[in-house]
């Protein structure tokens, strides 16, 4: 009999053994980390557009104007099809200033990104805005 | 036994999350901090830009020093993560004052300009950024002229200008020429005979015709870069048969 019980010890130590391994492979494969990643990307995307088109202060110079038509545009024809996006424009004070919306829609259900990116106008006198700009994409 | 598996398994498993999740955070915060760097940067070089092209209009030299302070101010408390901090000194080392240059000559150069030095610095839990840069906004142009009589004192003068941006070519958003006839200074192009030529590439030719006695042609240029920044300078014209 003593037998019989050392060897169901043996038994019962490779199956948790082997239980043991499988959930370590189930919570590395659910690892939240291949969605970060995808964030990471759209985040660099959206920086990335920001400052290109603050480079040459073309984009100081629409907010300024309140020209959110151009800047509509240029969103909807510098970022890839399949992502959707919200801008919108805080003056120095944090208080929104267009008056409009700048977006083509974020639907529910999407992984959204938020950017802020602090931008100055070459103005006479200076003005500074923060810009949120929100993307996603499906999930 | 199976209640001790159960525990190692719910302790393995929540270490390996934080792990991973803890990686990622580290991955998105360098990122925002790079991103934050370069966007304060930019707006550093748009507000000392905006503040030379006032000043170049007869604007307050102090403009400069209050926009660069209000930028600092804003910026400083935008980063969630940390506590940004942005300080600048205006070069006034000779030939700046207070980080501002206007030289509009006689010599047929004129130059606009502007310098400042930046300290920017960032702490928080993941970095810590220590960031020197220099910003320095110049519009510069040279004009030269020439003149030919056709009749008494009808000349026929050729002004060629030539407008740089931090000593590259650059496009002007208005050139204006003007000539000194008997001690006032009269527009070109008043001048039915006026032609003006943009080459595209900095390099502005204006003609024109007008009565001026003597053998001296003075003119000035007033140029406005598409910056808004203004910039002039005199030339007396040189004579070619």
């Amino acid at each position: 009999m003593p037998n019989n019980r050392g060897q169901m010890r043996i038994v019962e130590a490779f199956l948790s053994i082997l239980l043991l391994f499988s959930a370590l492979t189930m919570t590395t494969l659910i690892s939240p980390a291949s969605n970060s990643g995808k964030d990471n990307d759209l985040t660099t995307m959206g920086m990335q557009l920001l400052i290109s088109m603050d480079n040459d202060g073309q984009l100081g110079r629409l907010v300024d104007e309140g020209n959110w038509t151009t800047l509509a545009d240029a969103l909807n024809t510098l970022l890839p099809v399949g992502v959707s996006y919200n801008f919108t424009v805080y003056n120095e004070n944090l208080q929104p200033v267009n008056n409009v919306s700048i977006s083509n829609g974020i639907m529910p259900n999407q992984n959204v990104v938020s950017i802020q990116y602090p931008c100055a106008s070459a103005t006479l006198q200076g003005s500074y805005y923060l810009l949120r700009l929100q993307l996603a994409t499906a999930r | 036994m199976l209640a001790v598996l159960v525990v190692s398994l719910v302790l393995l498993s929540t270490q390996l999350y934080i792990y991973e999740v803890g990686r990622s955070l580290d991955g998105i915060e360098s990122i925002r901090v790079n991103d934050f760097v370069l966007a304060v940067k930019l707006g550093s070089k748009h507000v000392v830009t905006g503040a030379l092209a006032n000043i170049s209009v007869g604007g307050e030299g102090s403009i400069l020093s209050a926009n660069l302070e209000r930028w600092a101010s804003f910026t400083g408390g935008l980063y969630m993560f940390g506590k940004p901090v942005l300080n600048h000194t205006l070069r006034n080392a000779s030939p700046y004052t207070n980080g501002t240059r206007l030289s509009w000559g006689t010599d047929g150069f004129g130059i606009t300009s502007a310098y400042a030095n930046f300290d920017f610095s960032l702490s928080d839990r993941q970095v810590n950024v220590k960031l020197p840069y220099a910003v320095n906004i110049t519009t510069s142009f040279v004009v030269e002229g020439v003149y030919q009589t056709l009749q008494d004192d009808v000349k026929q003068i050729n002004v060629t200008c030539n407008v740089l941006n931090e000593g590259n070519p650059a496009l002007a958003e208005n050139v204006t020429v003007l000539y000194e006839d008997s001690g006032s200074w009269q527009r070109a192009d008043k001048q039915s005979s006026y032609s003006f030529a943009d080459y595209g590439n900095g390099t502005y030719l204006v003609s024109f015709e007008a009565d001026i006695p003597g053998e001296n042609v003075n003119v000035s240029v007033q140029v406005y870069d598409v910056r808004g920044i203004y910039v002039q300078a005199n030339v007396t014209c040189t004579s070619v048969t």
